[in-house]
């Protein structure tokens, strides 16, 4: 399943004015296609050097997860507002799809995932920070982000 | 007169970087972080004031720091460790990116995005601003008060002065030498300096926007963690750099708290 044929999908609907629950196959379709790609990139060389690549990936993964959850759990007057909403956040799903679809990994990419993460966010269709640090273990975390925070580096003089 | 801050970017990103997991025990926070969100909160509180600013590359700046300390991270890493899992190295790093970007995501809706600027007038700002950075830098070197006595040493008047006079002039030049000198000297030499330069952007903006609020009597200041722009220290304050902006551009560079206090007041003058 591409993303403009579920682009399509959308559309139909929103002239319909309703959410067709339909389209929750077809993007479970597309997120498969999603973690074959992310399978395939797993497997190839000198990963950390093109971190850019699935961090990309792995957002757009995430958007797909929680449209996904949000057509399934709907909240008031949701339909079809949801369909309206990611009609307006559309193009940054379809910018990364390009790079995704050609596997340009060494494409700069960050912007891109910050920009479908912001996008997504705006519209309540995007996981809150808690859920996402949840899902690594806590040794893990620790260390790591307390390494990540020496990185970011402040000068702090409180003399 | 009312206010606006332009926050910078060590601001938004030290107020992003924050994790308590209570059930798990983890808690992990830039150092500077409550100072920072606690201005965001304040902001958060008054949004509909619009008194906290942002700009297109204060966000570009914000996003590339976080993108920056992910690889640099992960190099550190795979220099330490002999055995590296890369795929395990990539998923974690992607959650703590992903989670530090919602976060700065969330402190931008919080600020008001300034979009129009004149690109010549901006330009014309950045030379000034570099201008003004070189002289500082000059100024700073020629501060130094270990320089400054061998030159006093190898003067005519060094020469002739001996004994407790001669005492008395070394310790007055070290007297006059600002606190945290070093610190200031550090900022402004090597890569540190190359480093700073990278956000003469933001003083530009800032600058740019003070003028333009002005004909509305609102001033715009700066608030930054950075002691290219504030003062150093807390008990021995060193406000060379800022006092020096102050005098050329006549533009406030106060840290968050500072920058809270006088929002406050402000605030409240407008109430009454």
């Amino acid at each position: 399943m591409s993303l403009s044929e579920i682009h399509g999908k959308f559309k139909k609907m929103e002239k319909r004015d309703k959410v067709d629950l339909k389209i929750v196959k077809s993007l479970e379709k597309y997120k498969e296609s999603l973690i074959k790609v992310e399978k395939k990139f797993l497997n190839s060389k000198n990963l950390t050097e093109k971190f850019e690549f699935y961090y990309l990936l792995k957002s757009q993964i995430r958007a797909i997860d929680s449209l996904v959850f949000r057509i399934r759990n709907p909240i008031p007057h949701d339909n079809p507002k949801v369909v309206d909403d990611v009609l307006k956040i559309w193009p940054s799903l379809q910018h990364a799809d390009l790079i995704i679809n050609k596997s340009k990994y060494g494409e700069p990419s960050f912007e891109i995932a910050t920009q479908i993460q912001s996008d997504f966010i705006k519209y309540n269709l995007y996981p809150s920070p808690e859920e996402i640090l949840n899902e690594m273990n806590k040794k893990s975390l620790k260390k790591n982000f307390n390494l990540f925070v020496s990185n970011i580096g402040e000068e702090v003089y409180e003399c | 007169m009312s206010v606006k801050a332009v926050l910078d970017v060590c601001v938004l990103i030290s107020a992003s970087i924050h994790h308590n997991a209570r059930e798990l025990n983890v808690l992990i926070k830039h150092d500077h972080y409550d100072r920072s969100k606690s201005l965001i909160n304040y902001l958060d509180k008054h949004r509909e004031k619009e008194i906290g600013l942002y700009t297109e590359s204060i966000k570009q700046s914000a996003v590339n720091c976080i993108k920056d300390a992910v690889s640099k991270t992960i190099e550190q890493i795979k220099s330490k460790e002999k055995t590296l899992d890369e795929k395990k190295l990539l998923e974690i790093f992607e959650i703590i990116a992903t989670s530090c970007i919602i976060r700065l995501d969330n402190n931008f809706k919080v600020l008001k995005l300034e979009r129009k600027f004149k690109k010549m007038e901006i330009g014309e700002l950045r030379g000034q601003v570099l201008g003004f950075y070189y002289i500082l830098k000059s100024k700073i070197e020629k501060m130094d008060p270990e320089i400054r006595i061998k030159n006093f040493l190898r003067s005519k008047q060094g020469k002739r002065i001996r004994g407790l006079r001669r005492y008395i002039k070394i310790q007055n030049i070290r007297n006059e030498t600002p606190h945290n000198y070093y610190i200031l000297k550090n900022k402004f030499s090597g890569n540190e300096f190359k480093k700073m330069l990278g956000d003469v952007d933001v003083l530009a903006e800032t600058i740019y926007l003070h003028k333009k609020y002005k004909k509305k009597d609102i001033k715009v200041m700066l608030i930054s963690n950075d002691y290219h722009f504030v003062a150093i220290g807390k008990k021995n304050i060193n406000k060379f750099v800022p006092d020096e902006i102050k005098k050329r551009f006549n533009i406030y560079c106060l840290n968050p708290e500072e920058g809270l206090q006088i929002i406050k007041e402000e605030n409240q003058e407008v109430k009454k």
